[in-house]
Order: structure tokens, then sequence, then C-alpha cells
């Protein structure tokens, strides 16, 4: 009985679900059957970059088409600015469309941009079997409505905020993204002239390779820091100078330059200069001679590799570059570029160094063996392991297709998991702050290109460079090297790459993606200029000064801009060669 | 007017050669007065935090600053020990200003501070506890370097 009721049951719901599945078959065979007005097209901007989420209206002979009954309220372009719209017409309509004299009217809009109109009349609409088809473009030109204003402000207060450093850069960024998505869900909600950009495009705006990049190599160089791997190097090269300064002080710089190639360069230099200083301390020199070459040395360094600097990783994901395509582009020239400064720190402090007595070097050489020994030896042979996997992974990202982070987020999670490190502990390390400044300014910058403030700027830029590559490289590398200079160098890349995107498509020969090495060039070798031109500037003048050498702004310009001009030169000439070769 | 003799005098020192004449003037002084003269030596990484990638690395910058602190003081207790002076020496470890003013307000008997140049942030967190030791009798020398 129980066995009969359940057959029954069963029977039952197979029917409802073979009608359940049938049913949209039918319909879709009903909406077949009608005759289907299809227009396809794309929305591009001034720069034929495609434009998402922009709204499309149709009409015809007055009145307004409408989406099929429960497909969607409103047409809209997808990620690539292209549309596709099938109206079902009415027998009425069809005749309409018969007509040569009646128009169809489709309306492109999009906040921040001109709401364009265009008329197709019905005769050049063409007619296939039972359906219409059109297809169309839309340029659309941006209007320097409240928004445009309201971002462009934004920009410029958090570039001024950040350079005169009144508020943290993670504050400021946060405070610009908040304004914007404020202004937006409220002015602009009841005024489309104020909408600057939705919630889905600041998210869509922020790139998360940067994010879990920077996130994974944070935590795998805490771990890697505590064993005192980069303190024991610094001793190595030391020893390896057998008692002469001007030895120690090349090879002090060759170390920071590789070290941060690969590590960052604030933890270098926050690292390896204390033990210089001590070195100096206890030869009873001046340790400016040795900590100023190996700042500029950092900063170097950090410029050779994807992940040595920030500017170059904002780059590198931008332009979709690999790591070795960095080690090609950018290594060799970086190579160059300390043969300058060790020549340049021969110039500058060439007379100052000396031959320590040997019985006194070996005395120092046992101090400093003593206090800077390695102090986890199974955890840096873990580290050495996972990290040297790491690089390899990057070798080989491009031939994955991996997008850098992958290989960083890897390498975390086997580090963290093989030390079985404190997950909890070794999240509070991750510098968090920086994390959220990238995240924000992302949104700010988004902003920016919303409202076409950055194209505006790609144009005068393009007009300036009037169509010439080697103007523009020029233009790229020192208007970004002496921007970098005075002001924040994140933002500086940030802002940048949208416009040499622009420069890249449209500057004749510049498709070898040249000037995003120019940028990358540009924006991390500035950085030697001033003293608040890179991070690892900053401590290092502050530990000059805690240790009684303090390093005013002049005295740091009297060298830095020296080398910084030097290795622009080399870095004009290797662009230039470039262009020439390709 | 004849010279303050001084007992007990604290000088302040960042160790490099822009500290040398203010360790010179207090050792001067503390032997002109017989005085007992102290070194102090504050370990400050507060430049760094906000450009640190992690914890870890200021500590470990704390540590090796902490090493370069006993390097100068030794040296220093050395440079008084060759003018007949005998010194002590104090490390501390925090914000300059801070840790300056925690050890003279502990030690009520320090009838001089001496200190080098003030940088002007320096100053704006020192300078009123300064002028506040003055109004309570104790003295304050700042020392300016000599001219290159």
């Amino acid at each position: 009985m129980i066995a009969k009721r359940n057959t029954g049951t069963l029977l039952i719901g197979l029917v409802i679900l073979f009608i359940g599945l049938l049913w949209p078959l039918t319909a879709a065979r009903a909406d077949e059957d009608q005759p289907l007005l299809t227009i396809s097209g794309y929305v591009r901007n001034t720069h034929g970059e495609g434009i998402a989420d922009a709204e499309l209206q149709v009409g015809m002979g007055g009145q307004s088409l409408e989406p099929r009954a429960g497909e969607h309220e409103v047409w809209r372009t997808d990620e690539e600015g292209a549309f596709l719209i099938r109206i079902p017409l009415s027998a009425e309509q069809v005749a309409d469309l018969a007509n040569p004299e009646t128009i169809v009217t489709v309306q492109a809009a999009m906040p921040t941009y001109a709401t364009t109109r265009r008329a197709i009349p019905a005769a050049e609409i063409a007619q296939r079997n039972n359906g219409f088809y059109t297809s169309l473009d839309f340029t659309l030109v941006h209007i320097h409505n409240p928004a445009f204003w309201v971002a462009t402000v934004v920009l410029l207060a958090t570039y001024v905020l950040i350079s005169t450093e009144k508020l943290h850069r993670t504050v400021v960024a946060l405070l610009g993204a908040a304004v914007l998505l404020f202004i937006t869900y409220t002015l602009g909600t009841l005024n489309k002239d104020f909408f600057i950009l939705s919630f889905q495009q600041a998210i869509h705006c922020i790139d998360f390779n940067v994010i879990f990049l920077l996130m994974a190599m944070m935590i795998m160089v805490s771990i890697t820091a505590r064993t005192g791997v980069l303190q024991w190097l610094a001793v190595r090269a030391y020893a390896l100078a057998g008692g002469s300064e001007w030895k120690m002080a090349i090879l002090l710089v060759i170390a920071t330059a590789i070290l941060s190639a690969l590590l960052p360069n604030v933890t270098v230099v926050l690292l390896v200069v204390p033990v210089t200083v001590e070195i100096a301390f206890i030869l009873q020199i001046n340790p400016l001679p040795l900590l100023l070459p190996e700042v500029f040395a950092a900063n170097l360094g950090g410029t050779a590799t994807l992940i040595g600097d920030p500017p170059n990783l904002l780059v590198g994901s931008f332009a979709h570059f690999t790591f070795v395509d960095f080690l090609l582009n950018m290594a060799p020239a970086v190579v160059v570029t300390m043969v300058a400064l060790i020549a340049l720190m021969w110039l500058f402090y060439g007379r100052q160094f000396r031959r320590v007595p040997a019985e006194e070097a070996a005395a120092l050489l046992a101090e400093l063996k003593e206090r800077h020994q390695i102090a986890d030896p199974a955890l840096l042979r873990k580290c050495l392991l996972v990290g040297g996997a790491v690089i390899v992974l990057f070798m080989v990202q491009g031939f994955f297709q991996m997008e850098v982070s992958i290989p960083a987020l890897i390498g975390m999670a086997v580090l963290l998991t093989w030390t079985r490190a404190d997950i909890v502990k070794e999240l509070e390390d991750v510098e968090w702050p920086s994390l959220i400044f990238f995240l924000m300014l992302f949104i700010v910058v988004g902003a920016a290109e919303e409202v076409g403030l950055i194209q505006a700027l790609a144009d005068w830029v393009n007009g300036i460079a009037g169509g010439s590559l080697v103007v523009a490289i020029l233009l790229v590398l020192w208007v970004s090297a002496f921007a970098s200079m005075l002001i924040d160098n994140i933002p500086l890349t940030a802002t940048m790459l949208p416009v040499v995107a622009f420069l890249t498509a449209t500057v004749p020969g510049a498709q070898g993606q040249i000037l995003y090495w120019a940028l990358a060039f540009g924006a991390c070798l500035g950085g030697n200029g001033t003293v608040v031109g890179a991070s690892a500037n900053i401590v290092a003048v502050g530990l000059a000064e805690r240790v009684g050498y303090p390093i005013t702004f002049n005295e740091f310009l009297k060298k830095g801009l020296p080398v910084t001009i030097a290795t622009l030169l080399i870095a004009t000439v290797w662009l230039l060669g470039m262009a020439i070769l390709r | 007017m004849g010279r303050i003799a001084y007992a007990n005098i604290v000088c302040a020192t960042r160790g490099g050669e822009a500290s040398r004449t203010t360790e010179d003037k207090a050792i001067g002084i503390a032997r002109e007065s017989g005085a007992r003269l102290t070194f102090l030596y504050v370990v400050d990484t507060s430049f760094a935090a906000e450009q640190a990638t992690s914890e870890v690395e200021l500590d470990m910058m704390a540590t090796d600053l902490r090493h370069i602190g006993e390097l100068i003081l030794k040296r220093v207790r050395e440079k008084a020990a060759e003018a007949k002076v005998e010194a002590a020496v104090e490390l501390r470890e925090g914000a300059v200003s801070e840790e300056i003013e925690k050890y003279v307000t502990e030690h009520p008997e320090v009838d001089l501070l001496v200190v080098g140049h003030l940088s002007d942030e320096l100053r704006s967190h020192l300078g009123p506890f300064l002028a506040c030791l003055a109004d309570g009798g104790q003295h304050v020398l700042e020392v300016k370097p000599h001219p290159e």
C-alpha cells in the first residue's frame, strides 16, 4: 500500500517536473515566432574604451520600446561596452518598420557623459526572415558636470594632504573614497549630475592582484625577517671587504640593491642600515658615506623587479607584465645605474674611505658575527625554500597566464602551514593601513577616470607629445620622476597608468608598451631625489638623526639629485634604445 | 658674577658628530663643578612606525639601535674618563622628549640638563618642560654645534 502511494507521488512529481522543464521552451518558441527588432553595437568613450553599464533606450514613432517582460528593466552595456537589444514587435510595429519614413531612435546615457541619441531611418534597418536588424556604435563625450569637479577636487585634495602629511595617507584616501560614494548616493540619487561612481564601479576599480600580492609578501617578509638573515648578509658583506671601507661600501650597496629587488625597500633599510651604522660607530667613522648610498641602492634595486617597489607592482598588474618582463626590460638598466651610483659614491666620499687595520677589522668582524647570527636556521631554510619556489613560479607565471599575486599567495599559504605560524599573530604583522590605502586610492583614481578627468589629462599630455614617441617617453619618464620627488609615487603611478594606456594606444610606435617602462623608471628613480621621495629615505634620515647625524632636506638633495639625474639619463638612453630596436 | 656650581648634570646625547660639542661641554662643566655626570641616550623608533611593514621589523631595528646606544654611551663614558670625570650612563626607550622629561622628573636632584641644538619638532615637545625646569630653579643648557 505504502509502495503504491510512493509510486503515485513519484509519478505526479515527474509530471510536474516535465511540465516545468517544458514550459520555458514553449514560451521561448512562442517568442521565436514573434518578429524581433535586434540592435547591437558598442558604447565607447572618446579614447575608444568601452563604457560598461551605460543605459540604452529605444523609441519608434514617438513611443518608447520596452524590454521583454521579465528580462530586465533597462538595456545596459556589458563590461566591454557592448550591447544587444532584442525587442519583440507587434504587427502594428512591423508595419511601421516596413515604412521607410519611420525613424527608430536609440539613446545611450551614462552619468558623467553627455547623453547621446541616434536616429535610424527604417530604410537602413535590414529585414531578414522574420526579424529586423541594425547595428550602431556610440561615442560618448564626458561632460564637466558637478560630478567631474567633485572627483577632481577630491583627487587634488588627496594629493595635497598626502604630500603635506597633514593626515595619515590611509585616512586621506579613505576620506576621499567615502566623500565620493557619499555624494554619489545622496546628491547623485537626486540629481544625476552629481553621480560619480556606483559602489559596483568602485569595487571594479580595485586591483585585487596588487592587494593580494602586497598582503602575501608582507607575511612572507615578516616571517623571513625574524631569522636575522638580512643583518647576517650585511655582516657577510663586511667580512668579504677584508678591512677595506671602500670595498665594504660597494658590497653593502650591492647587497642592499639585490635584497631590495626582492623585498620591500623599507624593510631592507630598516634592517640593514642599523648594522651599517653599528659598523661605522665601532670603526669611529661617519656613517653617512655608507648610509646614503645604501638608501639610493635600495631604491634602485627596487626598480629592477615587479615586486621591488609598489609603482612597479601597479604598472605590472595594470599592463599585465610578468616578473620576467621586468627582468628583461628594467633590470639591465638598473645594473648600469648601480655602476653609476658606485662611481658617484666615489666622487662624493672616496677620500673619506680608508683601510681598517687588520687587528681592528678582525675584532670588529668577530663582534658583528657574534651579534648578528641567524636566529632560527630551521626557519630560514623553510623561508629560503618557499621563497625560491615563489621566485620560480614568478618566472613561469607568464607561461601559465597566472596573475603575479598567485605565486605569492601560494608561498604565503605554504609558509604559514609549514612553519605552523600563529595566523592571528602573523595577520597582526600585515601592514593593514597600507592595504587600505591602496584599496581606497584605487577608488579615488577610479572616480577620476569615471568622470573623465584622467582622459582630459591624457588628451593634454598627448597634445604635448604631438604624436612623437621620443617626446612621449621623455615626458612620461622625467615628469613622473620629478613629480615622485615631491609627491607619493603610488598615487602618482595609479593616476598616470590610464594616461599611459591612452598614449600607448595613440602614439605611433608606443604599442610595444615602452611608455609603461618609462613610467616605472620615472616613478621609482625619482624617489632618490629628495628626502620625501621614498619611504626608505624617510626611514634612513630618521635613523641617521637618531644616532646624531641629522641630514637636512638640502643635504639629501645635494647627493640625491645628482644620483637621480644620472640614473634618469641612463634610463633615457635605455628606453630610447628599446624604442629604436623595436 | 661667579660660576654656578652644579652637583648633578644630565647630558642627553644622540652620539653623532653633532653631539660631540654638547658632550664636551657637559664634561667640562662637570669637571669644573665636580658634579656627578650622567649621559642619557634614548632609543626612539617612532620615526619608522609609519613606514615599517611589520612590528617584527621595528622590534629588530630597536634591538640594533639599543646596541648602537650602548656603543655611544660606552664611548662618551671613555671620553669623560679621559677628562678625569666619572660618568654614569642611562639608556632608555621611547619618545626622546618624553624620556628626557621623565628622567629629569624622576631625578629631582638634577640641577643642570645639557642638550644639543633642539630641532623644531623636539623644541615644540620639550620647550614647555624646559621652561618649567627653569622656573623650578633647575638649569638647562642648549649647546649649539660649532660652525663647520
